[in-house]
């Protein structure tokens, strides 16, 4: 346990070392935030200010946030299996969970950067006004949407573990949940069949959290109940991910084609 | 009328290499369900915040910056798939006049940008229920292709920088993106700082994205001969930039031993 924890912490510093080495990746942490907040801002310049604070700092942010999650975690098994390394960390002492889980957490630190980035940006060049929080209640509301986001990313990562398309399967899934998590709008303006798909997507419940923490009229009712939803969805993630790292785990082993590029 | 021939071959060859041995499934992912997924979400996003109004514009000109990705990202490829095979040194040592080979290898990629920007239209229309009067859509046409003529041009010379450096989703993403926010698909121009909206100018696409809002939404064709001008311009301007820089760009990987880089 003592060997695994130490792979964990140990593989997040090298991730984020190897991950910002990549000249895409410094795109998505360095580059992209600008784009997606100004684009933002260009569309909702005359919205009043909380629209503008709900969907243009913290939808765009969130933008960054989970474009930094496709081109890093749901992709790191891919480059893996690229470089030839896949099988060895696959197979090594230390337990794959553990490595996987430590590159996602290391690839959402950078995630987070990119979305403090894009906030500074527009409180700075646009002058945009931050509602005043409780930082108690802000840090606990991000410490869950952390979590939330890296056990999302590890089901998918282990999804794309097995996949041979995950290259393509990573460049398709960026402006699909930018749209069925309702970054930039809310979810009710979506078809009635698509809302079902929203409200089982983790990102859904993460954004909402932050948008009735940082709303100064919403009720502790509001905010508890926001806070037990995410955490609620992110168990049965939990769940999920165990159950799929098995069967990742026995199909790899049965099948051995784990390093098949 | 031979090397008319041979121009088209190499066309259609070079083409049929880039996605010939991908699996059909990745190529509809990557070239039509992504984009049309990107033109979905911002369709949404300007229906929600402008209440509708002016929406068959944005939906058209959405459509029409789905062209991105084939005008930066394939023509990105142009170069940079004979450095990814390991023969980009036999290409470039080959007699062959490598201006026309690499625009003819550039004329694939604006047909299908502009099949892809057609397929989003039409997707456009059956999703948002919008309505395009018919007698637009010829003229509709002419501005997307030329357009995506130019969009292309500005791509090859991004394509010639693969002869220098490894670092091409970094740029190729940066030009996708400026493309995005200069082209004004989903605010006016007007939205803009006058810097930000001076520099559009020199930009491909922003003069189509104007003449289709204009068209679809008010049957406007007064600006149609002098932007479309300008466009065509813009675009001859670009390749002919393109070539300049690939010569060059050519000459240094030479002279640094770089064009094997990877």
């Amino acid at each position: 346990m003592r060997g695994n924890l130490q792979a964990f912490f140990k593989t997040i510093i090298v991730q984020m070392k190897l991950s910002i080495a990549r000249p895409m990746f410094q795109f998505v942490i360095w580059i992209s935030p600008f784009f997606y907040a100004t684009i933002t801002y260009f569309v909702y310049g005359g919205q009043s200010p909380e629209k503008i604070f709900h969907y243009v700092v913290l939808g765009s942010g969130f933008m960054g946030l989970w474009t930094s999650i496709v081109y890093s975690s749901a992709s790191d098994i891919n480059r893996e299996r690229f470089y030839g390394t896949l099988e060895n960390i696959f197979d090594a002492p230390v337990s794959f969970a553990y490595i996987i889980m430590g590159k996602i957490v290391g690839n959402t630190i950078w995630g987070f950067i990119s979305m403090l980035l894009s906030f500074l940006y527009l409180r700075f060049v646009f002058n945009l006004e931050y509602p005043i929080v409780n930082p108690l209640l802000i840090g606990s509301a991000f410490l869950v949407v952390v979590i939330a986001i890296s056990v999302f990313a590890f089901v998918m990562a282990l999804v794309f573990t097995l996949s041979k398309q995950a290259e393509v399967l990573m460049n398709f899934i960026e402006y699909p949940i930018f749209l069925i998590c309702g970054f930039l709008f809310p979810i009710t303006i979506l078809p009635t069949w698509l809302q079902p798909i929203s409200a089982i997507l983790p990102p859904t419940w993460a954004i909402e959290l932050l948008r009735v923490v940082t709303n100064n009229a919403s009720t502790s009712a509001q905010i508890v109940q926001a806070i037990l939803v995410l955490i609620g969805i992110t168990v049965i993630y939990v769940v999920i991910a165990f159950v799929a790292y098995g069967a990742v785990d026995r199909k790899a082993r049965m099948d051995g084609k784990l390093g098949v590029y | 009328m031979e090397s008319m021939k041979r121009f088209f071959r190499h066309a259609v060859l070079s083409y049929k290499a880039l996605f010939g041995m991908l699996d059909p499934k990745a190529y509809i992912l990557v070239m039509l369900l992504n984009p049309l997924t990107q033109m979905i979400f911002f369709a949404m996003l300007v229906n929600y915040v402008y209440e509708g109004v002016g929406l068959e514009g944005y939906v058209a000109s959405n459509a029409l910056l789905l062209c991105v990705m084939s005008s930066v990202f394939g023509m990105m490829t142009v170069v940079m798939s004979d450095r990814g095979m390991g023969t980009l040194q036999i290409v470039m040592a080959s007699p062959v006049n490598k201006g026309v080979l690499f625009f003819a290898r550039s004329v694939p990629h604006i047909v299908n940008g502009a099949f892809t920007a057609f397929l989003g239209l039409v997707f456009g229309v059956l999703i948002f229920g919008v309505s395009i009067p018919v007698e637009s859509l010829l003229p509709l046409l002419c501005i997307w292709m030329i357009s995506i003529f130019s969009a292309c041009g500005l791509g090859l010379i991004l394509g010639s920088c693969s002869f220098w450096t490894p670092s091409m989703h970094l740029l190729s993403n940066i030009l996708a993106s400026a493309l995005l926010l200069l082209s004004g698909a989903n605010y006016s121009l007007s939205v803009m700082p006058s810097w930000l909206s001076d520099l559009a100018k020199f930009f491909p696409l922003t003069r189509g994205v104007e003449l289709t809002k204009a068209i679809v939404n008010e049957g406007d064709t007064s600006q149609f001969v002098r932007l479309m001008s300008e466009e065509l311009l813009l675009g001859c301007i670009y390749f002919a930039i393109s070539i300049v820089v690939i010569r060059y760009a050519e000459y240094l990987a030479r002279v640094k031993g770089t064009m094997e880089m990877s």
